[in-house]
């Protein structure tokens, strides 16, 4: 039986309302606001296009919407790469520069650094990371979101974890200047 | 641990979007074309909506794919900056956008060289759900601001670009463009390619030694080549009792009437291919970007929506017309707008329709139709 129409966009409406910003959020950060305005619109119009095939008996529906945003991420790829190799070269925030919004800093300014380790990571490692430490995710609401077994999702995040100390130990990773302090990771070595 | 405090306070920065975005967002995914109608099952038949369904989902599958490649391109298209004014804004979704998109032609002759010259200038009306093509004929005489006396309207893009061309579509008929789109000759060519060729059928075989037509009596397969030295012939010959008969006796006229048709041709084999074979859709973008130019306040937005109504609208909601006009009496060889357009253009006090003028079908010059 389908839903009545009605019923269906109101429900939505209350969905939409409550997942948007941080999905637009977590793409942004990633590829850019202005790629974030419309590719967020497009995670709710294929959500809303395909909710008959979102199961709800597998769980919540956050995951399954930030399943859709990481397959559409993907296909940017390429954009999301450049922006961090010239980010962590630059050490000036495309975030920033793209809206004028100059006073905009990270709060540690340790952006360049990890710009340039996750840089490094491959594309599926750097997916999984970000769903665990930007969207806060379970292993299993990952392995949700990314059609993928818990298994991987582990190894992925193990190994991208072990790619990011290794990059933000190296010594003279980013651009020192804008750091007024050393990083524990640094001492290191 | 490290890590993962530093990836949080990285992404802490990241300002909420504008409200007006969210609003966009919120209207694209509740005016999308939805897959789940829900259609009067006994009346209608249960296999019909099948198929209804069925296709619906793949032509919502390939606008998410179009958005995407725009999405990719949409930086590497060349932009032509045409100054302030020129271009009107578009001040709401619910207003046609009128698109100004002329055919070029940049090709070199052998001794020399040559200004790139406007072969061909259509006026696109693209509203939300449905699309008109109105065709101005270059040798259409008009006033040409800042020139003196009547002159072909393909002069205004030798004369000053772009930027006159629109300043005389304007003086003349009162029209606001708000965008500007240039395709190369070649493009049509990529197009036809990407589709894979197009069918037509003809009654009689055709020829135009000068523009390289050549084409047999009944069904063909087009190339793309074939489909540009088809629109760029303006003396064509039929093969009619045994000998090849001149039948583009009004030249200019008829080239322009056999562009309105064999857009329309391609805008169903659009459809067509795009429903069945959604790769197609890759191919086709590409062709059109590779030889396209677009003025630059042409956003992401307003692109996405152009191909969107392109490729969504069936044939009954495309109207494709030639401008009315007549041989004119003061300059023999060159047109002039008709007497009863120009009374419809004045009661109109606006652009042209295409809806308020006779469409052009399938079948008006040479009876080229789809086969």
């Amino acid at each position: 039986m389908a839903p009545h129409r009605g019923e269906d966009l109101s429900a939505f409406d209350a969905v939409f309302d409550r997942h948007f910003d941080e999905i637009h959020r977590f793409v942004g950060r990633r590829l850019g606001r202005d790629v974030a305005d419309d590719l967020t619109a497009s995670v709710f119009v294929e959500a809303y296009a395909s909710r008959v095939s979102y199961d709800a008996e597998a769980g919540p529906i956050r995951p399954w919407l930030f399943g859709i945003a990481s397959n559409l991420v993907r296909r940017h790829h390429r954009t999301e790469a450049r922006r961090l190799r010239a980010y962590a070269r630059h050490g000036v925030d495309p975030l920033a520069s793209e809206t004028g919004d100059l006073d905009r800093v990270d709060a540690t300014g340790d952006g360049p650094r990890l710009a340039r380790a996750l840089a490094k990571l491959a594309r599926r490692d750097r997916d999984v990371l970000l769903l665990y430490a930007w969207a806060d995710m379970t292993y299993d609401e990952i392995a949700q979101a990314l059609d993928v077994p818990i298994g991987t999702v582990r190894s992925r995040l193990a190994r991208a974890r072990k790619v990011m100390q290794a990059q933000l130990a190296r010594r003279g990773a980013g651009r020192r200047a804008t750091r007024p302090l050393l990083f524990e990771g640094e001492l290191d070595g | 641990m490290d890590e993962l405090v530093r990836l949080r306070d990285f992404r802490a920065g990241f300002a909420p979007p504008d409200d007006a975005v969210r609003e966009r967002a919120r209207r694209a995914w509740k005016h999308e074309p939805r897959p789940m109608v829900v259609l009067p099952l006994r009346r209608v038949g249960v296999r019909f909506a099948i198929a209804f369904v069925t296709v619906t989902a793949v032509v919502t599958t390939s606008v998410v794919v179009v958005s995407f490649l725009v999405d990719q391109r949409v930086a590497d298209i060349p932009r032509v900056s045409l100054g302030k004014g020129v271009l009107q804004p578009v001040r709401s979704d619910d207003v046609p956008q009128n698109i100004l998109v002329m055919g070029i032609d940049d090709r070199q002759p052998p001794d020399g060289v040559a200004p790139p010259r406007s072969d061909t200038v259509i006026l696109l009306r693209v509203r939300r759900h449905s699309a008109e093509a109105v065709w101005f004929p270059r040798d259409l005489l008009v006033q040409i601001p800042g020139q003196a006396g009547s002159a072909p309207l393909g002069q205004a893009y030798m004369l000053g670009g772009p930027r006159l061309a629109i300043d005389t579509l304007k003086a003349n008929f009162g029209v606001d463009v708000n965008h500007y789109v240039e395709l190369d000759m070649r493009g049509l060519r990529d197009i036809v390619d990407a589709l894979g060729g197009i069918q037509v059928s003809f009654p009689e075989a055709l020829r135009d030694e000068r523009s390289g037509l050549q084409v047999a009596a009944g069904c063909a397969r087009l190339d793309g080549d074939e489909a540009l030295a088809l629109v760029r012939s303006r003396m064509a010959e039929a093969f009619r009792d045994g000998t090849w008969q001149l039948v583009d006796v009004r030249s200019e006229l008829d080239r322009v009437q056999r562009q309105a048709e064999l857009v329309g041709v391609l805008q169903g084999a659009l459809r067509a291919r795009v429903t069945d074979q959604p790769r197609t859709l890759v191919r086709l973008v590409d062709a059109v970007l590779d030889h396209a130019k677009i003025d630059d306040s042409f956003d992401r937005q307003e692109i996405f929506r152009l191909v969107q109504v392109l490729v969504d609208i069936d044939a009954s909601r495309f109207h494709a017309a030639v401008l009315p006009v007549a041989l004119s009496t003061t300059d023999p060889g060159r047109l002039a707008v008709a007497a009863e357009s120009a009374a419809t253009l004045r009661q109109l006090g606006a652009a042209p329709t295409a809806s308020d003028l006779p469409a052009v079908a399938p079948g008006d010059v040479d009876g080229l139709r789809p086969c």
